[in-house]
């Protein structure tokens, strides 16, 4: 359960705001979800310590996280139309696998994931990757927790997509839409949701009038309820 | 498997794009020289616009995170609690021009 993919595809008619509503909210919670699996975290500290950074480096740590990612999952596209999310743990072992295929929003739920699992804020940003005001590309964002030389307190954001990208490059954008994951959150994990159809469970994803348009029979019930 | 319009049989039919030519199984070396894609990006501008855009003070406050908890960490020392190099400067400023304030005003005072 905890490597499912999920599949969005929207109704017809579906706004662009829904849309953007249902992606923002899956991509927030499964990072958090990330963050919160012990797997993955397993695979952080593997990472870091791989790579030879020494404990207290923050920044090397982040350089580790994301040049890993960069270099080991592949990015292919999700179907024409369909929009897939993945969780961390399974583009982890897709990659161990060697079947990696992720495409940009995975690329960051696992890089956000594997920070956040050990101890960074992190999250992912929405960009207009043409700087056309329209969002369409997602992008790593993180920072380090003491002040560091290069960065002092910013945010550190990380094109994930390209291996030769370093830190804070990124093709030109006018607009970004941050969105921080909580890792304290007591929510279920999305994989343990009632998620039927789409975008409908009874709890904590963002509206249940948002997304495919399905409603689940107890959600119905309840919105009846609400409405005497 | 029969294509529409033709006769002949072909073994393409285990449902999967079939590869042609084994252009994608051939080896290390020759895939390298393949080119099949734009990988190498040679022609695409980057800049630092997402990380300016994401810290700009606008936008953090927007989105609430110029208010997170560890965002800056002050460093103790003895002009009180400062953030940055930024806030030494000021800090030294505005403690000089008040001096030099205070001593004119002394100076306008009594001589």
């Amino acid at each position: 359960m905890g490597e499912q993919i999920l599949r969005v595809k929207f109704k017809p008619g579906t706004s662009m705001s829904e849309r953007f509503d249902v992606i923002v909210g899956y991509l927030r919670q499964l990072i958090e979800d990330g963050i919160r699996d012990q797997y993955v975290r397993q695979k952080a500290v593997e990472i870091v310590n791989r790579a030879g950074i020494k404990q207290h480096d923050e920044l090397g740590e982040i350089r580790a996280i994301v040049k890993w990612v960069q270099n080991n999952v592949t990015y292919r596209k999700d179907p024409f139309m369909v929009e897939y999310f993945m969780t961390a743990r399974r583009i982890l072992k897709d990659v161990e696998k060697g079947a990696s295929a992720a495409d940009c929003d995975d690329f960051v739920i696992v890089a956000a994931s594997l920070l956040g699992s050990i101890g960074y804020p992190a999250g992912a940003i929405i960009v207009d990757s043409n700087a056309d005001g329209v969002f369409n590309h997602v992008m790593l964002c993180t920072r380090t927790m003491g002040p560091t030389r290069e960065y002092g307190s910013k945010w550190i954001v990380a094109e994930l997509i390209f291996p030769n990208f370093k830190l804070n490059q990124s093709v030109k954008v006018s607009k970004v839409y941050p969105l921080i994951a909580d890792p304290s959150t007591t929510r279920l994990p999305i994989h343990r949701q009632q998620i039927a159809g789409g975008m409908n469970s009874l709890g904590s994803i963002p509206s249940a009038k948002s997304g495919t348009g399905y409603q689940h029979p107890y959600s119905r019930m309840l919105n009846g309820l609400r409405g005497r | 498997m029969v294509w529409m319009g033709g006769t002949e049989e072909d073994d393409m039919d285990n449902g999967f794009i079939p590869v042609i030519d084994g252009a994608l199984e051939r080896d290390a070396n020759e895939t390298a020289q393949l080119q099949l894609g734009n990988t190498d990006m040679m022609n695409m501008h980057t800049d630092q616009s997402a990380f300016n855009v994401m810290n700009d003070r606008k936008n953090l406050q927007t989105h609430g995170l110029a208010g997170m908890p560890n965002l800056p960490i002050p460093r103790r020392n003895l002009l009180g609690r400062i953030a940055n190099n930024k806030e030494t400067a000021m800090m030294l400023g505005v403690g000089a021009l008040l001096g030099v304030g205070i001593k004119a005003l002394w100076d306008f005072r009594t001589k």
